[in-house]
């Protein structure tokens, strides 16, 4: 199974996406921004079939609009109250986009399975080098930034009092969210985000009693989801999305049993 | 010494002056109790204290450089929301640096903080699980962690029982006692501010009073506070 070049392609990528995924997705859960970065996949959808259209690969198209709405989004400023009904509005935007851009680029209905629904087994080799190097920058980003982003996702209330840049480790936040979300989706696709960025760190943040532990176990149940799925869906041809979208919520039900002190 | 002087501060919502004319000063190892009633603006000056709050009049003048100020709000949503040790939650003060890891200086300083807020034997304990008491004492632990020359504690003993208001307030007053800390506390307990405050200052829209504790006339406080007591 080992020695087919897109198996080794979608273990090397896989792994790191849920790396990335687990190590971002804490933060996401504890800052209350699960819904957002789901809000983000979807604007992603359009920002991928945006790429299409234009001849680029999907990823720059996604990255591309990720990336802006993020910051837009910080420049806003998150008010509380009205957010939820904006996300609602902006992601019906999106996906109308997507649609608009996908009909535009008259690609066929393969194209966009793939994005919806992400395409690990048919990754490209280019679309290896640019996640693997939007996975290290996220990583090495987020480590240089840990403690400020720890006190922001954990502490809100009182990060906005202690920490001086705020709006710039917001802003900062988003973007890496939205890295993440661009990357992950090349897995999973981009309706199935929850999976990946959401599943695990939510399972992790019942057991884990620090950060780090909470990170650890996020990314352990991410690499074990991703592995058992590819293993599985090539013995039996089913897709991987499905896999890992039953494995990782199968974890994070059992978390939800859990009582224990 | 004094450490924070207010001369004739106004803030002005809209149309409304909450206050004006406010003078007060904050003294060097000394608590000061903002008090007064429910929308009077007592959160809005420690918000200006806090720079996030423009004045309309007046100034806010630190005597030397300005302190480490650390304000313990009341409101703490995020604390109850996760298993995480409270050492690890006291821990979310040390939001300086690159290091991912925590440093055996901070982590010394940590066990420090700890057993000054009576919580050694609770440092393994989850956050969300712990009883209100002991939740402020971590709060609190929080934001004395970065050794700070200000402490601003929002009604921290607000709903607390008897026994453990007193205890996180004996907490406070040591802590006091044994390093360079002035206090500014919000507060609606008559009984905890006679006890543990030494200034005060009564936030009204029409003429503030600014002064000790022990002249403060209580009468005519009791009867418009008596439902938040």
């Amino acid at each position: 199974m080992l020695s087919y070049p897109f198996m080794q392609n979608a273990f090397l990528v896989g792994t790191l996406i849920a790396i990335v995924s687990g190590f971002i997705g804490v933060f996401v859960v504890a800052r209350h921004m699960s819904f957002l970065s789901h809000t983000l996949s979807e604007i992603g959808f359009a920002g991928a079939s945006f790429g299409l259209f234009m001849g680029w690969s999907p990823l720059v198209g996604m990255l591309i609009f990720t990336i802006l709405s993020a910051t837009t989004i910080g420049e806003l400023g998150m008010e509380e109250g009205r957010s939820e009904s904006l996300i609602s509005a902006v992601s019906a935007v999106a996906i109308g986009l997507g649609i608009a851009f996908l009909a535009l680029s008259q690609k066929n209905a393969s194209a966009a399975t793939s994005i919806l629904f992400g395409s690990i087994f048919s990754i490209s080799h280019e679309n290896i080098i640019q996640v693997v190097i939007l996975a290290v920058i996220v990583l090495v980003v987020g480590l240089v930034c840990y403690r400020p982003l720890r006190h922001f996702a954990f502490d809100y209330n009182t990060a906005i009092f202690s920490l001086k840049h705020i709006v710039w480790i917001e802003v900062l936040f988003l973007i890496l969210m939205a890295m993440t979300v661009a990357i992950s989706s090349q897995i999973v696709g981009s309706l199935l985000i929850f999976i990946l960025i959401t599943l695990p760190a939510s399972a992790a943040m019942r057991w884990g009693r620090t950060v780090w532990q909470m990170i650890g176990l996020a990314i352990l149940f991410g690499i074990v989801g991703v592995w058992s799925a590819l293993i599985l869906s090539y013995w039996t041809n089913v897709p991987v999305s499905f896999y890992i979208a039953i494995i990782e919520a199968g974890i994070y039900f059992v978390s939800l049993i859990n009582k224990d002190e | 010494m004094t450490v924070l002087t207010g001369t004739d501060v106004g803030i002005k919502f809209g149309q409304r002056w909450l206050y004006r004319h406010v003078n007060f000063e904050l003294r060097n190892q000394r608590v000061l109790a903002v008090i007064g009633d429910n929308g009077v603006g007592k959160t809005t000056l420690i918000r200006a204290i806090l720079e996030k709050q423009k004045l309309t009049e007046g100034q806010l003048n630190w005597t030397n450089q300005k302190p480490v100020v650390r304000y313990v709000p009341q409101e703490r949503p995020d604390a109850q929301d996760f298993p995480l040790r409270i050492s690890e939650f006291v821990s979310l003060s040390f939001d300086q640096g690159w290091q991912p890891w925590q440093t055996k200086a901070e982590k010394a300083q940590i066990a420090h903080i700890l057993e000054d807020t009576n919580l050694v034997k609770l440092a393994n304990r989850r956050i969300d699980r712990a009883s209100g008491g002991e939740r402020q004492r971590a709060y609190l632990a929080q934001a004395l962690l970065v050794n700070p020359g200000v402490l601003i504690l929002d009604e921290a003993t607000a709903n607390l029982d008897n026994v453990a208001k007193y205890e996180l307030m004996d907490v406070v007053r040591h802590y006091r006692d044994h390093h360079q800390l002035s206090i500014i506390m919000i507060s609606h307990d008559l009984e905890i501010i006679q006890e543990y405050a030494d200034d005060y200052l009564l936030l009204k829209p029409d003429g503030s009073e600014f002064g000790e504790v022990k002249d403060l006339d209580v009468t005519q406080l009791e009867v418009g506070n008596q439902d938040h007591a």
